[in-house]
């Protein structure tokens, strides 16, 4: 046991400095914060009191979807193919480290980072401070189905190439609430994608309806993908967490 | 008295199949512990493929594998601490420095950093450590990457194809730290096709040929089974004179060096190459 977390721990430590080092990964866990700084200072500048509101709804609810695509593509799916691609992966098996092992530190750090640039656009909002404690843990729970679905693509992909064609279902997957604003139907499918969950939680817990039955779907749609995803992780680790 | 000899790993009749393809067919040796033990053959011979049976990246179909004397479908975690390995495809984090892929390799090995400054002396990497591994030479990469798989003191090192690709003066450094090795008693497991390394390095060599292990000794006991009773002595007329390692030889000799006019005398040694060569019919690649 201390073994296997001494191992985590190395590989967590590794994996964090290299988002400092890889300038790919580390502009894109910061784009986030800068999309969040164009909307609220440059696109809605000017947005009239009465709109604030809706304004904070759709901000605060976009921030960790969109925190969530970007930096799970690139942490998890990006840096995992970039371990295979490079032969990495398989010099850390040979020194007795687990496939487990790696992608438990790759989401340790991958979570961490989600919840920081969240806590930073959170703060880039605006929004009310005593909201953040929810926002954290709605943000965490609701990222986790994106982080298995990047587990699970990164065990797929091959090289950095192919990971290059899974990031993009990815951020479309995670970014999708974003566009609930074009129509009803529209809103209806964003509301039961994997991050529609968290989306819908975020717009209540801004309209101060977090703690009301309204709640209940958006819970059981994020909890209902992390469990999908769960089984699938489970199911292509199984296949190939040693072979791929 | 002979020295008793502690087997530290081995295969008994193995076979392993990829589809149709047969590439390991009844492989049977063994390793002793201390021992440089070196694995010969042509690329595709299976001498990777034995390494990954022997390190858990494949599984045979059957026959008997052990290590540290325990059937390997029995070995434990702890078994794999005490290995080192450097696969054809090892290699090292890029964007790190030499010196932090070694840190980093001694906290997921759990030994203490002061292990690292001591092995960059002995490869000359000292004045490197703070070097890009993408920036390295091929030589470097390959030394600082052994370095990786040393640094825990493995009782017993894999080494696939170790001076793969290195300029001459690389591959002596590497030879010169597996000497050290060697004299420090860990066992070590070497796939070669370099036949000047494996009598160089090598204790005992086994040679494989399509997945069949056609002889294993040491390199002088091979050399020595092939060996022609012959002598050759050539005259400073550069006219040669052919006789045998007897008696009747001896005379005949004798009677070249009284002449005066001996230029040189030659016993027809066969190399490890000529050895491969009569045992499998094939040149090396």
């Amino acid at each position: 046991m201390n073994a296997a977390l001494r191992k985590i721990g190395a590989l967590s430590i590794k994996d964090a400095k290299d988002l400092v080092r890889n300038p790919a990964i580390a502009v894109c866990a910061l784009m986030p914060i800068g999309f969040m700084l164009l909307y609220r200072y440059v696109m809605f500048a000017n947005v009239p009191s009465e709109a604030e509101a809706e304004m904070n709804s759709f901000l605060i609810g976009t921030a960790p979807c969109f925190a969530v695509g970007m930096i799970c593509a690139m942490t998890i799916l990006y840096a995992l193919s970039e371990e295979k691609e490079k032969h990495t992966l398989r010099t850390l098996m040979l020194a007795n480290v687990s496939a487990g092992q790696v992608m438990i530190a790759k989401v340790f750090v991958s979570l961490a980072v989600i919840v920081i640039v969240d806590v930073v656009c959170f703060f880039v909002i605006g929004v009310d401070a005593s909201l953040l404690a929810p926002y954290i843990a709605i943000a965490f729970f609701g990222s986790l189905s994106i982080v298995l679905l990047s587990l699970v693509l990164g065990l797929v992909s091959r090289d950095m190439v192919s990971s290059g064609v899974y990031a993009l279902p990815i951020i479309v997957l995670a970014l999708l609430p974003m566009f609930s604003m074009f129509g009803e139907s529209f809103e209806t499918i964003a509301s039961y994608s994997p991050c529609g969950g968290m989306y819908d939680l975020m717009v209540m817990l801004q309209e101060g309806r977090l703690f009301t039955s309204d709640a209940l779907v958006a819970l059981a749609v994020m909890f209902g993908w992390i469990a999908v995803c769960a089984i699938a992780f489970v199911l292509v680790f199984k296949k190939l967490g040693k072979d791929n | 008295m002979t020295p008793m000899l502690t087997r530290l790993l081995s295969m008994d009749r193995v076979h392993l199949s990829f589809k149709d393809k047969r590439v390991l067919d009844s492989l049977t040796f063994e390793v002793h512990r201390g021992e440089t033990f070196g694995f010969l053959g042509p690329s595709g011979a299976g001498k990777t493929t034995t390494i990954k049976l022997l390190t858990r990246q494949l599984t045979k179909d059957s026959g008997t594998v052990e290590l540290f004397s325990r059937p390997i479908e029995n070995a434990h975690d702890a078994d794999y601490e005490r290995i080192g390995i450097l696969s054809d495809t090892s290699s090292l984090y890029e964007r790190m420095s030499i010196e932090d892929n070694l840190r980093f390799y001694a906290k997921v090995r759990g030994v203490s950093e002061s292990a690292i400054a001591p092995l960059l002396e002995r490869v000359g990497l000292t004045d490197d450590r703070k070097t890009l591994v993408k920036k390295c030479s091929k030589g470097m990469r390959q030394r600082a990457t052994l370095l990786a798989a040393l640094i825990h003191n493995p009782e017993l090192l894999f080494l696939d194809e170790p001076t793969s690709g290195l300029d001459p003066a690389a591959r002596l450094e590497v030879h010169r730290m597996l000497k050290d090795l060697h004299d420090q008693k860990t066992t070590i497991f070497l796939t070669t096709h370099d036949m000047t390394e494996a009598e160089s390095l090598c204790d005992r060599v086994g040679i494989l040929d399509n997945g069949h292990l056609v002889a294993c000794d040491t390199p002088e006991a091979l050399k020595q089974r092939f060996a022609q009773n012959k002598v050759r002595i050539v005259m400073n007329d550069k006219s040669i004179r052919e006789t045998t390692k007897d008696a009747a030889g001896a005379v005949i000799i004798a009677e070249a060096l009284e002449s005066g006019k001996v230029l040189s005398i030659h016993s027809e040694e066969p190399s490890l190459n000529d050895v491969f060569l009569r045992l499998t019919g094939k040149e090396f690649e």
